[in-house]
């Protein structure tokens, strides 16, 4: 364990003199997050379509839907699209609607019941913020309703008992009309999450290929000026010169993270979202791009090709996993590749946490992934990387 | 295995694919001796001693270091040597100073006996002025003797030269030969390898010629050119048509070896007075111009010359 470490502080000492460190993993990522940062001004434009279906056919349900489709209006965040009940999954699934809210059968009997009849919300696991923005109405809907049945309840318990049904009648039509003046606001829920807290980590990523790539591929660096020879010529196992060079990688690549999160945290005022949440991410995301590097230069015959392909990947990735694009922007073929990648992975956790206030356990799923992904790769990248180094 | 020796290499084989890199190599080298491994470009040297230093896993054979039985893994076997690798093994962005540091960490030094050690060191290989400087700002010879300080760190059993002077200039190359001279006065055991005759000769107690990866002949250097005792080196420096010369000189009955080498035509004779006239009239039957003809003692080239027919630089 001692020669890992005299092995990986050797290589961050060298890293640390490199200026190429700092200019790919700081200064390159913070520049091109506050250049593409500024193109979208104070804040992301949050755009919704949410789905409305009537499944109950009562006044109190047609009237809701009525009110929520005649809500829409230029420059409102969400618009809703009344469908039929029975299209609601195969309209989220296939992107046609973003989310959307159901009011089920005997919901507006509901209303002069002793028990809520629940809203039913249908969201896709890939668009938490319209998700959050989809419940977030039906909360309101639901809580407004249940204000009614509350008022209904109490009406009819000051008549005469047991009330007759024209005093039902009576009563249920004045709750009916508490629900019309139901007014649907926008949810700002991008309102905290600036372009830059999205773009640097995103920047940060594309970088990170980089950054690792070259701690990486020093082994290759290494074998050719002659010194990975001396290293094995030491009293020290092969497996702890890897262990070294892999603990390296892993820590340049955490250094430059977290720079990036201090700096825009602290000079951009840029809001990440719950620090542990995001150090979660970070490692996960740090620990499964050191995966893949080390396997793209365990591929690599040399090191002007563990560049290239490096390169190659890192962009294809940061393609495939949205880093170019803003928040729910991308196309629904692109969201569910970038479930492939632990970039898309990461960006979508990261803005979950910095848009939706996710914690660390809301992130732990995507960690899981990220880790398993950096795992697969990574022991891949040194079985073969220790094949090459004993040849 | 040979008794009190430091490194007993027996039976050394190595192949790459359907090539034999080093065919049953097998030699010791016992405490304070000198050992050359010589022999030309691509002859097994490198390989040889990688698989010495647990480098490479040999296909055949084994190696024992003070006892030790080496392998890839061998910890025990490994700290009792001392690698030079033929390219300058050291980080260029370090210092001097700072890339011993590393590498007698890495021996498991630590702490005040590192630092002193590494001055001591330094001082050895004459760079303790330039102990804070980057090595990518030494001259070549400057490299190559922190490559030699490195490898001594540990104060190893057995120090590991695998052709230190290559691309280095006379002075420099004469401070390394120096320091490697004192260091076996010193009772340090060394396995050197090189193509250049004279090192071996200035160097080595014993010598290994090696060929085609099969060590064709050992000994001292006395008993190496016994066997070619009564023979004379002959270098004829000429210009013209030198292949058709030396052809022509092969036909000539005293001389039992021709080759052209860097503008000159080199014999193994006999009786050197008997085969002037002859050769003289070999060189004028080819067209040659005759420049200079030196008649010499035997060396370890002309023993080289006798083995395979072949000059050591080829």
């Amino acid at each position: 364990m001692r020669a890992a470490l005299v092995v990986a502080s050797n290589d961050l000492r060298r890293r640390l003199r490199d200026r190429t460190f700092y200019i790919q993993g700081i200064a390159a990522p913070l520049v091109l997050a506050a250049i593409i940062g500024l193109a979208f001004g104070n804040g992301f434009s949050f755009k919704a379509t949410i789905a409305i279906a009537d499944a109950d056919g009562s006044g109190l349900s047609r009237q809701l839907v009525d009110g929520l489709v005649g809500a829409n209006g230029d420059g409102s965040p969400v618009t809703f699209r009344e469908v039929a009940a029975g299209d609601v999954d195969q309209q989220v699934d296939s992107g046609a609607v973003d989310a959307a809210i159901v009011l089920p059968a005997g919901f507006g009997a509901g209303v002069t019941g002793t028990t809520p009849v629940p809203i039913g919300v249908v969201v896709d696991a890939s668009k938490r913020i319209t998700a959050d923005v989809a419940t977030a109405i039906a909360d309101r809907l639901g809580a407004r309703i249940d204000g009614s049945r509350l008022a209904i309840n109490a009406a009819l318990r000051a008549g005469p008992q047991p009330p007759d049904a024209a005093r039902i009648q009576q009563v249920a039509s004045q709750g009916q009309d508490v629900a019309a003046a139901l007014q649907v606001t926008s949810e700002t829920v991008g309102e905290a999450y600036s372009p830059i807290a999205y773009f640097a980590p995103s920047m940060g990523m594309l970088f990170l290929f980089f950054t690792i790539g070259a701690g990486a591929r020093s082994l290759l660096t290494e074998r050719q000026q002659g010194t990975l020879a001396r290293l094995r010529a030491a009293p020290v196992s092969d497996a702890q010169i890897l262990l070294g060079k892999t603990g390296g990688v892993l820590v340049l690549g955490l250094a430059s993270f977290l720079v990036l999160w201090a700096v825009t945290s602290t000079v951009f005022h840029a809001a990440w979202g719950n620090p542990a949440a995001v150090v979660l991410v970070i490692v996960a995301v740090v620990f499964a791009i050191a995966g893949i590097s080390i396997l793209v230069t365990a591929l690599a015959r040399t090191e002007a090709q563990a560049e290239g392909i490096t390169s190659m990947v890192a962009f294809m990735l940061a393609l495939l996993g949205g880093n170019f694009l803003s928040p729910g922007s991308s196309p629904p073929l692109l969201q569910k590749l970038s479930l492939a990648t632990p970039n898309g992975w990461a960006l979508r956790s990261l803005t979950d946490i910095g848009a939706a206030h996710a914690g660390p356990v809301d992130v732990l799923p995507a960690v899981a992934v990220m880790a398993a992904m950096g795992v697969v790769a990574g022991l891949i990248g040194i079985r073969l990387l220790a094949a090459k180094v004993a040849s | 295995m040979v008794d009190a020796a430091v490194l007993d290499a027996h039976g050394l084989t190595k192949r790459f694919g359907e090539r034999t890199v080093v065919d049953d190599v097998s030699f010791h080298i016992a405490r304070g001796e000198t050992y050359g491994l010589l022999g030309p470009n691509g002859a097994g040297k490198t390989t040889t001693i990688s698989m010495v230093c647990g480098l490479l896993p040999a296909d055949a054979g084994e190696v024992h270091v003070a006892g030790a039985p080496m392998r890839t893994g061998a910890a025990a076997a490994k700290a009792k040597v001392g690698l030079v690798p033929q390219d300058i093994a050291l980080y260029p962005d370090l210092t001097a100073r700072e890339n011993l540091r590393f590498f007698g960490k890495l021996q498991g030094m630590r702490g005040s006996e590192l630092a002193a050690r590494v001055d001591e060191v330094l001082e050895l290989v004459g760079l303790i002025d330039r102990a804070d400087d980057r090595t990518d700002e030494f001259s070549g010879g400057m490299k190559r003797r922190c490559n030699i300080g490195a490898g001594l760190l540990h104060e190893p059993t057995l120090l590991v030269l695998d052709e230190p002077t290559v691309g280095v200039d006379p002075q420099s190359r004469n401070a390394i030969l120096e320091s490697v001279q004192a260091l076996g006065t010193q009772g340090l055991s060394v396995l050197y390898t090189t193509h250049y005759m004279e090192e071996a000769h200035r160097l080595c107690d014993r010598v290994g010629i090696i060929d085609e990866g099969r060590l064709i002949a050992e000994g001292t250097q006395s008993e190496l050119i016994a066997q070619i005792d009564e023979h004379t080196r002959m270098k004829v420096a000429a210009s013209g048509p030198l292949d058709a010369f030396a052809d022509a000189c092969r036909s000539i009955p005293d001389i039992t070896a021709a080759k052209v080498a860097e503008g000159t035509v080199e014999l193994l004779v006999d009786d050197g007075p008997r085969a002037l006239a002859p050769v003289v009239e070999a060189a004028e039957a080819a067209g040659v111009t005759v420049e200079s003809i030196d008649v010499a003692e035997p060396d370890l080239e002309a023993v080289f010359l006798h083995l395979t027919g072949k000059a050591l630089r080829d």
